[in-house]
């Protein structure tokens, strides 16, 4: 009886990992091995496979590309339930990156990201509904507060989640990615605004990768 | 540098500097003493107001506002302008009216300095500085900005003419010039810039009146604002950017002033007008050349990018 029991919950198992595009598992070994991901665990970010990109208007001819090389937090796209989710992430300012020493610098000063005041941008999702899904790609509505230089305002992005996989060193990996525009001014980001030197408007892509 | 910044500095220059020029002008165009009775002439007290009117309309226009309540340690510029103008009302009361105490003008002025510094670090106050920090922080902001105000307030008490305006003016400029190339913010560069062009316009307006046989007089109310401006966005730039041996920087400019006082009283009785004019504005130059070479060995310049 038991091991009819072992059998039909190792299928059930295995068919339920394959539907959700996870990789056979593979039989059990007498090795230690990390607990078991519960469904519910958010996936912490794993900052060498994320990236946070801004791009933003330079004299009204060409955009700017920048970027962000630390980011930290965890997040949960559960298409089942969608609901039960949450984006909880940080990106410290110091780790700006604008190809450009002298321009980072700047960035971290007090005329725009003012650093040593407000050491961290934070996304906190508030709520997450499921839009839709396309070809193995989910998309979600994601609200949530954003805080940056100590104001904190709603925005509502989507994201677009791939699903899960296993990791490479154990566990489950998964990620999301979205794309949003901010106006750097309704952070008191005022900063050359009105001369037409950098723009108003902020697209960010978030793009993370993390692992549970 | 990029001639957009360099447009956008003159842009937070230029206008204040007319401004205060044409005020300047305006109000010492009637004839009359510069130095009334041994003391200032109470037309003066116009300088602070000027400064604050510059600076607030200027921030506004460039930075948008007024912010209230303000999120960020820039958001607190225009109305520690106001303070700034408050104490340099102070110090042109004390000059100009019988009657005001040394003793309560300068403790006024102080409770004016600890609020400009409790402006300038309630955010850091409020979230990551211990008792320890903010007594360090605070303590040395308030002990440059009092005896960089006082310096300023006798090296421009009773002297008329153009030389005060140019002695008030050189760490006003110094620390623009700091805050933008080494601090690397254009917004602190331009609130000591503010104050400088205002300075300028009161030196553009001395040379005119002089050649017009009129009187001028800087005098303490001009003068105080423009410096602890000045010394307060040094200390925006200490606390807020990370500048290696920012603090040493801020200090030789506060130390300008200082030292330029100094050098004029050990040389106010000095029988050659040279040594009387010579002597504060080698002494105000020199902490001011000591903080350039500083900067010049941390090998900042101003390229931009």
């Amino acid at each position: 009886m038991l091991t009819k029991l072992l059998a039909v919950s190792m299928i059930g198992t295995a068919t339920l990992a394959a539907a959700a595009g996870f990789a056979p598992i593979t039989a059990p070994t007498l090795a230690p091995s990390p607990a078991p991901a519960r469904a519910a665990d958010a996936f912490k970010v794993d900052t060498v496979h994320s990236a946070v990109v801004y791009r933003i208007k330079h004299l009204n001819v060409s955009y700017h590309y920048g970027r962000f090389d630390k980011i930290e937090g965890a997040f949960l796209l559960d298409k089942d339930n969608p609901g039960s989710g949450k984006i909880d992430i940080t990106i410290p300012v110091e780790s700006i990156n604008s190809n450009s020493p002298d321009r980072d610098k700047h960035l971290r000063s007090p005329d725009f990201f003012s650093a040593k005041e407000f050491p961290s941008i934070t996304f906190k999702s508030t709520g997450i509904t499921k839009k839709g899904e396309t070809g193995g790609v989910t998309t979600y509505e994601v609200t949530g507060d954003l805080s940056l230089r100590g104001q904190s305002k709603p925005v509502t992005v989507e994201a677009r989640s791939l699903g899960v996989a296993p990791g490479m060193r154990g566990g489950e990996v998964s990620g999301l990615e979205t794309t949003f525009t901010i106006k750097r001014s309704d952070f008191g980001m005022n900063y050359m605004v009105d001369k037409g030197m950098l723009g108003d408007e902020v697209t960010i892509t978030v793009s993370l990768e993390g692992g549970r | 540098m990029d001639p957009q910044i360099l447009k956008q500095l003159a842009a937070g220059a230029i206008p204040p500097g007319l401004f205060a020029a044409l005020v300047f002008l305006a109000v010492w165009w009637r004839p009359g003493p510069a130095v009334e009775a041994g003391r200032a002439s109470r037309r003066t007290l116009w300088g602070a107001l000027i400064l604050a009117a510059a600076y607030i309309t200027t921030h506004f226009i460039v930075l948008r506002g007024p912010v209230w309540p303000p999120a960020s340690a820039a958001d607190w510029l225009p109305y520690i302008a106001a303070l700034a103008a408050g104490a340099g009302v102070m110090a042109g009361v004390g000059a100009g009216f019988r009657g005001a105490r040394l003793m309560t003008r300068w403790v006024v002025t102080a409770v004016l300095i600890g609020g400009i510094g409790w402006m300038s670090a309630a955010g850091p106050i409020a979230r990551s500085w211990n008792i320890r920090e903010t007594l360090a922080h605070l303590g040395g902001f308030a002990a440059a900005a009092l005896a960089a105000s006082l310096a300023a307030a006798r090296l421009t008490d009773r002297a008329a003419g153009p030389w005060p305006a140019v002695m008030i003016m050189l760490p006003v400029m110094t620390a623009s010039q700091l805050l933008v190339v080494v601090y690397h913010s254009l917004l602190l560069g331009q609130a000591a810039g503010i104050a400088a062009a205002v300075v300028g316009g009161a030196l553009a307006a001395a040379i005119v009146l002089r050649v017009l046989k009129r009187g001028f007089t800087l005098g303490p109310a001009g003068a105080v604002p423009s410096v602890l401006l000045a010394v307060t966005a040094l200390f925006h730039g200490v606390v807020y950017t990370e500048t290696e041996y920012g603090w040493l920087l801020g200090l030789l400019v506060a130390m300008s002033p200082v030292a330029a006082a100094v050098a004029m009283a050990f040389t106010a009785r000095a029988a050659s007008g040279w040594a009387r004019l010579g002597a504060p504005l080698a002494a105000a130059v020199l902490p001011l050349a000591a903080a350039m070479a500083v900067a010049a060995g941390m090998g900042e310049a101003p390229t931009g990018y």
